[in-house]
């Protein structure tokens, strides 16, 4: 999954994003538009207001950028605080006339972590929005900033049969060649091997309990 | 005649007579013995013979004829074809004696042959003479036998061809030993000899073309003929044909090897499990499903059977003696079972709409023929037995008509039916021909029969209205269609063998004030009855069709199932009705109606087994002349039950047990000593004294009970062989042993059946039916979920098991909480009706006062409801901070919910949702984790919007993360919140492709999503820690084969928060470590092993169509093995990348103990760490333990506690006085 970040503060507007390997290709890349609102109550009765427009474009990469619409006031500030003090919810909701996703963080989180945010959109291949999902990481700018995060599909994994043959042949010419060099005879060798084997052999024949051991030991957590 | 004859003799004789010469005893002059063989008109073949001892004197002869008899009679049980043909003698004459022995070996056979074997070799030949004696004298009196000899063909079969050739070569080498020669040396020897043949032939021709040798034409036609018969090939092309002959042969030879060494190994692998051990930790059992026909059979030689035919598409046959499976043929589990015929010797199963028609013998239940009607079959289809002693069947299905002959499989006509607006429905035997009938509720009645030639005997049309009704219920009744109408007060009869003779029958009003609203038909076809009944309960009317008039023969309130059966060739019906607990057989004559008093049964009848639905009943005169009357009895809660004439029910099976739809493990309660002992501990508030006191009496009780313990165990071991039976009735055997391997299996079924299993001896303990109720079913997903509300931990308060049904006809749902290990139903048997349908039910974590850990409800107005309604303040306590999810499968929308208290509601607002886009893919299956704990969500539980999944216990996850090579620590991603969502749907390109979606329940974060193209369902997933493991069917560039994709979720090398996990704070982006593998075969249903601790390593467990269970280490599925091992990977045990999973033979944890259409795959932790507890349910069932370490934490049991405890006294005493000593040395030390 490669995804690329940028910040955008309120103010300012940028661009960005992510590409993956096999998305579907688009001779011209379809845009998609998208209202975010957000909403943040003490006493938990929604009421939504309109926070900015997210513009996508879905082609071999997905590039998108956060438009903010309106400057978080001060008395927005407030709300968020008296939000905070009531273990109230911060709510983001992403939507256009065919979809709607919303997700939820404390607001508490937002205010303690210095009200930076990251909204990270999951977007599939075929750039529908599949959900939203609000980050709080620390930051130290205690001043509001959105960055907008696009998630598309990670490349599915699929069995490394090409490598694996691949080793296996490479191992087998390197044998060959190997073989060649080494032209002494299995005795002249090995025999260090066969002398042990053999003087283990005749310590373990004396006690016949000693084969059907039931395997102790192997356990070792995860 | 005589000179006619043919004697052909196989080499073995001979050899057989030489050998018999050989080892005579001393005195006899020759051998004599018995001629085997075959006689077919003037052919006698003699394959075999045998000595038989006889003493000759001058004057007579004594041959041991019991011997011959003897001999005779064994040599008949291993070629039962052989006939005694006539006797054979050493030497090259007839004697005197031979008359004698001639005349008893005529008693044996009709024209006896006598052969001489000449074992003096005079003249250097071993002569083989024939004879056949014919009795010569005046007429009426024989006085004596010519032998006339006959000639003697030496014949051979291949084998024996082959063996006498191998046996000759070793005449002339010294030591008379020769081996047999493999293969390739045949062919290499067969070719050395055609070439000195070739040499020859041409060395002759040769001759001949230089006149040096007269030609003889009949050497030269007989060389134009071999030339002729080679066909002109050039060179090249015979070496092709020669070499693909070749290369064919080679790759017989090489699979035969193959497979050989495979059957070796297997052989060599299977046993890892010690022959002892075979069902000491695990049981299986088998059954049918639903059963819905059902019939007597007498014929077979293995004993009376019940063959029945399940709604599982299964045909199977049940000894009467004790209910076990003789066999069971599982057939296609899309299918569907539409007819079984019984026939004399065979069971005919009609399926899948007529798709397949089977023959299985009745006594193995081997496949007899097999023959595909119709590929693409519409409807069910019917099948009926006709042709009178020719016993063809017919088969109806989507307007065709088959008849099949029931010997060959062959189809021997087919007809296809003029469509017209209704099909035809019915298929009736009318005698030596095949009727077909089509009743539509309007239109034209058509009835054609079919003679067993496929000629059309009789068509006949019966014009309309001839019925006036709206719809109709139709059922057959011999040669008879009985159908009634939908106001229930008329009847109509029509006679299939005489269309014309139709009739209305209009109910009598004391018929009518009865309310029967249904129609019974017996299915024995014996005489023509058939029942009137109430739609559900009880309550029947039996009527009797006499030519075109019915009779009732009698009505009872309390019948709930009737059958009809023959006795010394009188039909009697036989009437089941259940009545305060008891169940009754009673008998009537079918002529007269009149009560056989004295063939009534009865037996206890429980509950739980609801009413018998349907009977078959076989009556028969024992030797002694009693009536001997064995009824089989198939009841509403699926259970199949055996009812014998003064024996009562004998057997039972729980055919409910073939569809599990949750399963729980709970443990034992500790017994009582120990219970008492935590009483002790548990309770408070007591003084110094009381306590004291308390102890003392707590203590003495403990003695007393031990004493007694021991007395109990004293006596029972000298009793020695108490069975398991025996055990379960022991008030001890329902506790806690040492390490909690034992424990009820609580399961819950599609038949609205509750059940409680003991999980070492596989036995029912209690079983509980749950009236009017009926599964939550969305879109064919089924559900009966299950949740254990209080564990046995909180003695003394018994342990709480709750499970949520459907209301079957109001918008309510049924809780029925009873005790998990009695089967003890609290309050009411119907269960607490609560009057909403629940779309969302968790449970909660946190336990009320009384330790019930209360479940949450959502219903469909997304209100919340608490269960028991006391939970209501733990969920007020912990509101906000609980979350839970409903998936939508109609519309693919997820939507969160955090539970919130407003006033003094509780409502689930809102809180996140993901829309996985409907018109793109379908939602498969929803999986979360068996949850560890924290504070802030609710354990999901889904209920009809998606599926369910039961969460009852915590998993314990003992390591945080995994100790790479070089000693950094990766951390897991150990989200609880997560759970997996797999989708499958068709792309752009029409192409079909899964994806799975990994998303927070409390967020809605998707965490991790990817998508396999070119890639199909159905998908099994695990998930577990912080992984996942599913398997799809990969159908990518033509390389069609399952795979196994693991995801394992990283935090990094650093750990984000150690103590709790918070949903809210996931501000790294975790690392996802992939890799797929390839799977040889199919999986039907896929779990992870769970231990106490989880400290012990995990194994994947997959069930696979086959039959077999796999158990995989979880080690093999780790995504970072890597493709070259690196020192680091080698240091940590991560084994290197190989492509395909190994499909071991020792990990087939159920090794013959096949499990067919497994559904799912429960576990539970034991109280011993290493040990997993397993058990796979779907059509049959199997229990087992698992210990994917082995047994790393349990003493070998020869550990020789004798010798450690010897060696740690010594060392004490060694220690104790070696301390003496040096503080003795250390003290005058000190003084020097």
């Amino acid at each position: 999954m490669i995804t690329l970040t940028i910040f955008v503060s309120l103010l300012s507007c940028a661009t960005l994003i992510s590409s993956f390997d096999d998305g579907p290709y688009y001779d011209v890349p379809p845009t998609y538009v998208w209202d975010v609102e957000h909403s943040f109550e003490p006493n938990n009765v929604d009421s939504f207001k309109p926070k900015g427009k997210i513009n996508v474009k879905v082609g071999q990469k997905i590039h998108g950028f956060f438009n903010p619409v309106d400057k978080f006031s001060d008395h927005d500030m407030k709300l968020l605080k008296k939000c905070a003090d009531a273990d109230g919810w911060y709510k983001i909701r992403v939507f256009n006339e065919s979809v709607q996703v919303f997700s939820q963080t404390r607001a508490r989180l937002l205010i303690e972590n210095g009200l930076a945010e990251v909204l990270k959109l999951k977007i599939s291949n075929s750039g529908r929005l599949n959900g939203v999902f609000i980050k709080t990481p620390r930051s130290s700018l205690n001043e509001f900033r959105t960055t907008l995060e696009i998630d598309s599909s990670a490349p599915a994994p699929v069995p490394d049969t090409h490598l694996y043959i691949q080793k296996m042949e490479e191992e087998k010419a390197q044998r060959a060649k190997g073989g060649e060099k080494d032209t002494r005879s299995f005795f002249s060798k090995y025999w260090m091997f066969i002398v042990a084997a053999v003087v283990v052999m005749m310590v373990f024949t004396n006690d016949p309990n000693q084969g059907q051991a039931a395997g102790g030991g192997g356990g070792g957590g995860k | 005649m005589a000179s006619a004859l043919e004697v052909k003799v196989h080499p073995l004789v001979l050899f057989n007579i030489v050998d018999s010469y050989e080892r005579r005893s001393e005195d006899p002059k020759r051998v004599i013995g018995t001629l085997l063989g075959i006689v077919d008109k003037n052919v006698v073949e003699i394959t075999n013979c045998f000595t038989v001892p006889h003493n000759e004197s001058a004057d007579e002869v004594a041959v041991d004829i019991e011997y011959a008899k003897g001999m005779f009679d064994l040599y008949k049980r291993v070629t039962p074809w052989e006939t005694v043909v006539g006797w054979y003698s050493t030497g090259n004459e007839v004697t005197a004696h031979s008359r004698l022995i001639h005349e008893y070996y005529s008693l044996e056979c009709k024209q006896p042959i006598h052969i001489t074997v000449d074992t003096s070799l005079k003249n250097n030949r071993m002569n083989i003479q024939g004879y056949i004696g014919s009795a010569v004298g005046i007429s009426g009196k024989a006085q004596g036998v010519i032998f006339t000899p006959l000639d003697i063909d030496i014949v051979a079969q291949d084998a024996e061809r082959v063996a006498f050739h191998t046996i000759s070569q070793a005449k002339s080498l010294p030591r008379k030993v020769v081996s047999v020669r493999s293969d390739m040396e045949q062919v290499a020897k067969a070719s050395e000899q055609i070439e000195t043949m070739l040499e020859k032939v041409e060395d002759y021709v040769d001759k001949v073309t230089k006149k040096e040798l007269e030609a003889n034409p009949k050497v030269g036609r007989s060389l134009l003929e071999l030339i002729n018969s080679v066909p002109k090939l050039s060179a090249e092309e015979f070496d092709t044909i020669v070499n693909s002959n070749m290369k064919d042969l080679l790759m017989v030879v090489y699979l035969a090897n193959l497979t050989k060494t495979q059957l070796m190994l297997k052989e060599k692998l299977i046993h890892c499990l010690y022959e002892d051990q075979v069902g000491k930790f695990d049981w299986r059992q088998q059954y049918i499903g639903k059963v819905q026909f059902a019939a007597f059979n007498q014929a077979g030689q293995f004993g009376k059977k019940v063959i029945v035919g399940s709604e599982e598409n299964v045909i199977a046959a049940l000894t009467v003696k004790n209910g076990e499976l003789s066999w069971r043929q599982i057939l296609e589990n899309d299918d569907r079972l539409d007819t079984v015929l019984h026939l004399e010797t065979a069971v005919v199963a009609i399926s899948g709409g007529g798709k397949f028609v089977r023959a299985f013998t009745i006594n193995q239940g081997f496949l007899l023929w097999e023959v595909n009607l119709q590929s693409e079959p519409e409807g069910t289809a019917t099948g009926v037995i006709y042709g009178g002693r020719s016993e063809k069947v017919a088969v109806l299905a989507n307007n065709r008509v088959w008849s099949v002959d029931t010997s060959t499989g062959r189809v021997q006509w087919t007809k296809t039916l003029t469509p017209l607006k209704s099909k035809f429905q019915k298929l009736i035997n009318t005698d030596s021909s095949v009727t077909v009938l089509r009743i539509p509720s309007s239109g034209d009645t058509d009835v054609i029969s079919y003679s067993t030639d496929g000629s059309r005997v009789a068509e006949n049309t019966i014009k309309n209205p001839w019925m006036k009704t709206d719809s109709l219920e139709c059922i057959t009744v011999t040669t008879n269609v009985v159908c009634l109408e939908s106001e229930k007060s008329r009847l109509y009869l029509l006679n299939a063998a005489k269309p014309h003779s139709y009739k209305e029958i209009v109910l009598s009003a004391s018929t009518c004030s009865k309310n029967l609203n249904a129609l019974f038909e017996t299915r024995e076809s014996l005489g023509s009855l058939f029942g009137f009944k109430k739609s559900s309960g009880s309550g029947m009317a039996l009527i009797k069709i006499d030519g075109d008039k019915t009779k009732e023969l009698f009505y009872s309130d309390n019948i709930v199932a009737t059958s009809i059966t023959k006795l010394n060739n009188e039909l009697i019906i036989a009437t089941a009705t259940v009545e305060n607990q008891e169940i009754k057989i009673r008998f009537f004559e079918y002529e007269t109606g009149n009560e056989i008093t004295s063939l009534q049964m009865s037996d206890i009848w429980p509950s739980y087994r609801k009413y018998p639905n349907e009977l078959r009943v076989l009556a028969f005169k024992k030797k002694d002349g009693t009536t001997s009357v064995r009824v089989f009895i198939i009841s509403d809660d699926l259970s199949l039950s055996m009812f014998i004439k003064n024996g009562g029910i004998t057997w039972t099976r729980e055919e409910a047990l073939s569809n599990i739809l949750s399963v729980e493990m709970v443990d034992l309660p500790v017994s009582q000593i120990q219970a008492e002992m935590e009483d002790e501990f548990g309770s408070s508030g007591y003084n110094l004294a009381s306590m004291f006191v308390k102890r003392l009496i707590t203590q003495l009780h403990q003695f007393g009970t031990w004493i007694l313990h021991i007395s109990a165990k004293l006596s029972k071991t000298s009793g020695s062989n108490s069975g398991r039976a025996e055990l379960i009735n022991d008030p001890d055997y329902l506790t806690r042993d040492d390490f909690n391997l034992h424990k009820m299996i609580v399961a819950t079924t599609a038949s609205m059946k509750l059940f409680g299993i003991d999980n070492l001896s596989g036995q029912i303990l209690w079983q509980i039916s749950i009236t009017n109720a009926e599964v939550f079913d969305h879109s064919g997903k089924i559900a009966l979920p299950l949740y254990i509300q209080r564990t046995t931990a909180h003695f003394p308060h018994p342990p709480v098991a709750t499970v949520v049904a459907r209301h079957a006809t109001k918008a309510q749902s049924i809780f029925m909480t009873f005790n998990p290990i009695t089967g003890e139903i609290q309050g009411s048997n119907d269960g607490v009706l609560m009057n909403y349908v629940p779309i969302q039910i968790t449970q909660l974590q946190f336990v009320q006062e009384d330790y019930i850990a209360p479940l949450v409800i959502i219903d469909s107005s997304k209100m919340v409801h608490v269960y028991p309604t006391e939970g209501k303040n733990v969920v007020k306590e912990h509101a906000n901070n609980l979350f839970t999810y409903t998936v939508d499968t109609t519309t693919n929308i997820l939507n969160g919910y955090v539970i919130m208290q407003e006033d003094s509601y509780l409502v689930a607002a809102p809180s996140w949702r993901v829309d996985l886009m409907k018109n793109e893919q379908n939602i498969t299956n929803i999986v979360a984790k068996r949850s560890i704990g924290t504070n802030y969500y609710l354990r999901y539980q889904e209920i009809p919007f998606s599926y369910m999944f039961t969460v009852s216990f915590l998993e314990h996850v003992h390591s945080q993360g995994v100790v790479l090579g070089d000693r950094s620590v990766m951390y897991k991603y150990l989200n609880p919140n997560l759970f997996a969502v797999t989708t499958s749907g068709v792309d752009q390109q029409g192409k079909s492709f899964i994806s799975v979606y990994l998303i927070d329940g409390v967020t809605g974060n998707v965490v991790y999503s990817t998508t396999h193209k070119s890639a199909l369902g159905p998908v099994q997933i695990v998930h577990s820690e912080n992984w996942i493991a599913y398997v799809y069917y990969s159908v990518k560039n033509r390389q069609k084969r399952s795979e196994v994709a693991v995801v394992e979720i990283f935090e990094g090398k650093e750990q984000n928060n150690a103590t709790a996990f918070s949903s809210f704070s996931v501000n790294y982006q975790p690392m996802f470590m992939t890799q797929a593998y390839i799977f040889s075969g199919h999986v039907s249903a896929m779990a992870v092993t769970v231990t106490e601790k989880g400290i012990t390593n995990k194994e994947v467990i997959m069930a696979l169509p086959t039959g077999s269970i796999l158990a995989l280490p979880k080690m093999l599925l780790d995504p970072r093995r890597p493709l070259v091992p690196t020192a680091e990977s080698q240091e940590e045990g991560v084994l290197p990348y190989i492509p395909e999973l190994p499909k071991l033979f020792e990990a087939m944890v159920n090794y013959n103990q096949s499990v067919y259409r497994v559904k799912g795959i429960h576990t539970a932790p034991a109280g011993l760490e290493s040990t997993s507890l397993v058990l796979t349910y779907g059509l049959d069932l199997f229990y087992t333990r698992l210990m994917p370490s082995k047994m790393y934490d349990v003493l070998k049991e020869d550990f020789d506690y004798f010798f450690i405890s010897a060696v740690v006294t010594g060392m004490i005493v060694v220690s104790v006085v070696t301390q003496k000593f040096s503080s003795r040395k250390a003290l005058s030390r000190a003084w020097k």
